[in-house]
């Protein structure tokens, strides 16, 4: 019995429904895979010149770069192959649908657009799994697919060879007001406990910039910057029980406060600076180089602060042990550095006539990892990652009388090899233990995009 | 005039980007767009633009013009309970709206139109209550502090059947849900491991609308639409046995709705409509769910289908620099639920329960009042060159709570209740066609 009852008002009363609207992690899917075929195949060095529907994604400006109004819908599947120590560490696979739209217009000589892009996991619209955190788990690749990416932004063409584009991200945080009341019965829990609650949850909105810009001087050379705001969802409970102990003669009264606190995502700022080179018009290069600022990182270990009081009778005292206190908890920091991502894309269009086009892609990234090595008691597991991708795209464009314009249709498939890196841990009686850390990621996926000139 | 444009497109760039992540009922409750809520939430058989990706998909097809709106509406609740004020927070937030005529040529040309409207709160994206029921609460009033998310296609079937225009929509919410496993860890420490899903749930849309120049007819169907937290917890490892907990409710709410209406163009500037909305309450089980298996189940809350009638009248007035339009209108809006009163606790299988022969009863005090809502607004419409206009729209309403007298009292020993007050709505919207 001793310890029971403070693990039924930690456990029951305390962490558990703390996370009831604690559905974050950090970062979204285009973070890590891409958005859109086309751009995914040339990974994601299209700063300088996207004009399709990921341009709500890579760089806003571009949805004023092109003429044409542009709806596009793909899917989208990764699958990983992740092991440590040689055991496969089952990350759950991430499906989902992409789509990208772009509205251009023009009043009184100044061309604009609109646009809204996104995509939306096909099983769930996000999903969050925390553990142990001595328990090693692949910080990045866990979670951190498993949500949604919506957006939508404004770009300006002032002058031809400028593009601005921006717009204001949106995420919510939640904060939890708990009560539980009522009767819980010892002899017979599932038969006589008679608890009931109230709840106040609350899902914030937060808003961070998107901001980007792209330079065309000529036909030939394509420049682009664009900046992602950073984004912290801290996520709160308070919650209050008042509970009876039944089945002992007299209710014993059972009191417990419980205050907690912590980033349930953490989604760092980041720039990317981009240019295209199309040295003939059937062939484009591209490179660019994107600061991503984990130093910054937000453990997504909370705080908490406990108070638990049963007023236990003499009797009784012996039966149920109340402990003194409950001892505070405080994130750890996780002591991330800034990563630097360079990419290079490349795309050789073989066919280009006036109904038909067909194009091949290919490109390469690499991302150092931002976390140290994990001698002490966390382990957050990950591997710097080399991305290769290849891709095509065909294009339909005589369709008239129904489509004055173009339908596309461009396949994309990425393969990303995480070499073994090996953790030792500086305790030799570490739970965990060192460990060995890498393996393979393969996805693909298919867009379909109409354009109406 | 390019000056103008770029004003306009900044506070579109500032303020556009919103995603689409839950929804629901500020709609339901004071309507959705500019023009609708200023002609007493009507626009089933006459709406255009955004808006009617709520109100009748059928009527995007009407829009010829690709545009885009940014508005911001807010309410000032002033209800009462035995004279004193209830806290109830006001709503506000911006509202987005867009529509695209999709440029098909051959058979499909100018029958195809996308809409969609957004509506975000300023400081909550949803807002979850689940209250004790014998804590008094206004369960239809008390339900706005949430993200509204809309969209549709509509269909013009000139040419097979003239003014005759069919659409479909969708509203979206979300249901939060999740586990919780509880168990020792390999320092013998008591340690929760979490698993939470955001799922997404839809209520469709369908809507049918035919006009022949002077007269017109609308019909829609909304589904229900609803928004559960919830998360499952179980411990083990535990010296004694715990009871499964599922911490949460049923947070947000919109009945299945049929809504019918008819227009008639008195004059060319003279619009005159009729409508009913008819809203299936007595589906809502109420927002508690049982904490433990063996908990008793709160009351039913027995609210009833409930039929709303709605007139309205618009006016407009023609220059040749812009159109003004002047709107107003009248609804009544019955309340679907009972007096508050006494109620019979069910146990755990939803039964009355019992005890020594007695009912088990407790005070359940869901407050709302039948409403009487006063509409009205002005459009503006002024071209801008390249075949675009400006759009500006204000809108203001006041829902006057008849006073209503309740079967229970607030605290024991008390006279029975008495709810009364006031609820002023207003909004407004800035749009671009081009």
């Amino acid at each position: 019995m001793r310890g029971g009852l403070t693990a039924v008002g930690v456990a029951l009363l305390v962490g558990l429904p703390a996370q009831l609207i604690t559905a974050r992690v950090a970062a979204q899917a285009p973070d890590t895979f891409g958005l859109g075929s086309r751009s995914a195949s040339l990974a994601g060095a299209v700063t300088a010149d996207v004009e399709d529907g990921s341009a709500n994604y890579y760089n806003p400006a571009g949805l004023a770069r092109g003429g044409a109004l542009r709806l596009g819908v793909g899917y989208f599947a990764v699958h990983h192959a992740l092991a440590i120590d040689d055991v496969d560490s089952n990350v759950d696979p991430v499906r989902g649908l992409v789509f990208g739209m772009v509205v251009p217009g023009e009043i009184a000589g100044l061309r604009f657009a609109f646009g809204l892009g996104g995509h939306l996991n096909d099983e769930r619209l996000s999903r969050f799994r925390s553990i142990d955190r001595g328990r090693p788990r692949w910080e990045f690749f866990d979670n951190r697919p498993h949500r949604p990416f919506l957006a939508a932004h404004v770009a300006l063409r002032p002058w031809d060879w400028l593009l601005v584009g921006g717009g204001i991200g949106f995420q919510s945080t939640s904060t939890t007001i708990l009560d539980i009341r009522g009767s819980l019965d010892l002899p017979r829990p599932n038969v006589d406990s008679r608890l009931k609650h109230s709840m106040i949850g609350d899902l914030q909105t937060i808003r961070y910039p998107q901001l980007g810009v792209q330079v065309v001087p000529n036909d030939t050379w394509s420049f682009g910057l664009v900046y992602r705001g950073e984004l912290d969802l801290r996520n709160r409970l308070f919650a209050e029980g008042l509970a009876g102990i039944t089945g002992l003669g007299d209710p014993i009264p059972l009191y417990v406060l419980i205050e907690t606190a912590s980033v349930g995502a953490f989604v760092p700022q980041q720039a990317s600076l981009g240019a295209a080179f199309r040295p003939t018009p059937a062939v484009r290069l591209s490179a660019e180089l994107t600061w991503i600022d984990w130093s910054d990182y937000r453990s997504s270990i909370g705080s908490s602060d406990v108070i638990l009081t049963i007023d236990l009778p003499p009797e009784l005292a012996g039966v149920i042990d109340v402990p003194d206190s409950i001892a505070s908890s405080r994130p750890i920091p996780a002591g991330l550095h800034d990563r630097f991502v360079p990419r290079v894309g490349a795309e050789v269009s073989a066919i280009d006539d006036e109904d038909l086009g067909l194009s091949f892609r290919g490109g390469y990234y690499y991302e150092n990892t931002p976390i140290p090595e994990q001698t002490g008691f966390a382990n957050l597991v990950d591997a710097d990652r080399h991305v290769f991708s290849i891709g095509a795209g065909l294009a339909l464009r005589d369709l008239e009388p129904l489509i004055d314009g173009f339908v596309t249709f461009d396949a994309h498939f990425q393969y990303s090899f995480l070499p073994e890196r090996v953790t030792r841990k500086s305790s030799l009686v570490d739970p965990a233990g060192d460990y060995r850390a890498g393996g393979h990621i393969f996805s693909g996926g298919l867009t379909v995009e109409v354009g109406f000139q | 005039m390019r000056a103008a444009a770029i004003t306009l497109s900044i506070p579109l760039a500032v303020l556009i980007a919103l995603p689409a992540t839950a929804a629901a009922t500020p709609q339901d409750l004071f309507g959705f767009g500019t023009r609708s809520p200023a002609l007493a939430m009507t626009g089933v058989a006459f709406s255009e633009g955004a808006e009617a990706s709520f109100l009748n998909p059928a009527g995007l097809s009407r829009v010829r013009r690709r545009s885009i709106s940014l508005g911001f509406s807010a309410a000032a609740y002033s209800v009462n309970l035995d004279g004193d004020r209830f806290p109830i927070e006001a709503p506000r937030g911006s509202t987005i709206g867009f529509c695209l005529p999709l440029p098909f040529g051959g058979f499909l040309r100018d029958r195809l139109v996308l809409g969609g409207g957004f509506y975000t709160p300023v400081g909550v994206l949803l807002r979850g209550v689940v209250a004790y029921p014998d804590v008094p609460q206004f369960p239809v009033l008390d339900r706005v502090q949430v993200v509204a998310v809309q969209f549709g296609a509509g269909m013009d079937l000139s040419g097979w059947v003239d003014g005759l225009r069919v659409g479909v929509g969708i509203s979206a919410l979300a249901d939060l849900t999740g586990d919780v496993l509880v168990r020792l860890n390999q320092e013998n420490q008591f340690v929760s491991e979490l698993e939470t899903q955001l799922l997404s749930t839809f209520g469709p849309i369908l809507g049918v609308s035919y006009d022949n120049g002077r007269f017109g007819v609308g019909a829609v169907w909304r589904s229900e639409l609803m928004s559960h937290m919830g998360l499952d917890v179980q411990a083990t490892d535990l010296p004694v046995e715990v009871p499964p907990l599922t911490v949460g409710g049923l947070v947000q709410y919109d009945p299945h709705t049929v809504a019918v209406e008819g227009v008639w163009h008195a004059t060319d500037d003279l619009l005159l409509v009729a409508h009913a909305t008819v809203r299936f309450w007595s589906g809502w089980p109420g927002p508690q769910q049982k904490t433990t298996m063996s908990s008793d189940l709160a009351p039913a809350p027995e609210l009833s289908t409930v039929v709303s009638p709605r007139v309205a009248v618009e006016h407009t007035v023609r220059d040749t620099r812009f159109e003004m339009r002047l709107r107003a209108g009248y609804a009544f809006e019955p309340s679907p639920a009972p007096p508050a009163r006494d109620a019979t606790v069910r146990d755990r299988d939803g039964r009355p329960r019992v005890e020594g022969g007695v009912p088990v009863q407790i005070p359940l005090r869901y407050l709302d009042n039948d409403r009487h809502v006063f509409t009205a607004g002005i459009g503006i419409v002024r071209p801008v060159g390249d075949g675009a206009r400006v759009t500006f729209d204000i809108y203001g309403q006041a829902h006057v709570l008849a006073p209503r007298d309740h079967d229970v009292a607030r605290t024991d020993g008390a006279q029975p209740m008495r709810t009364t007050g006031l609820v002023l709505a207003g909004g407004w919207s800035l749009g671009l066609e081009f």
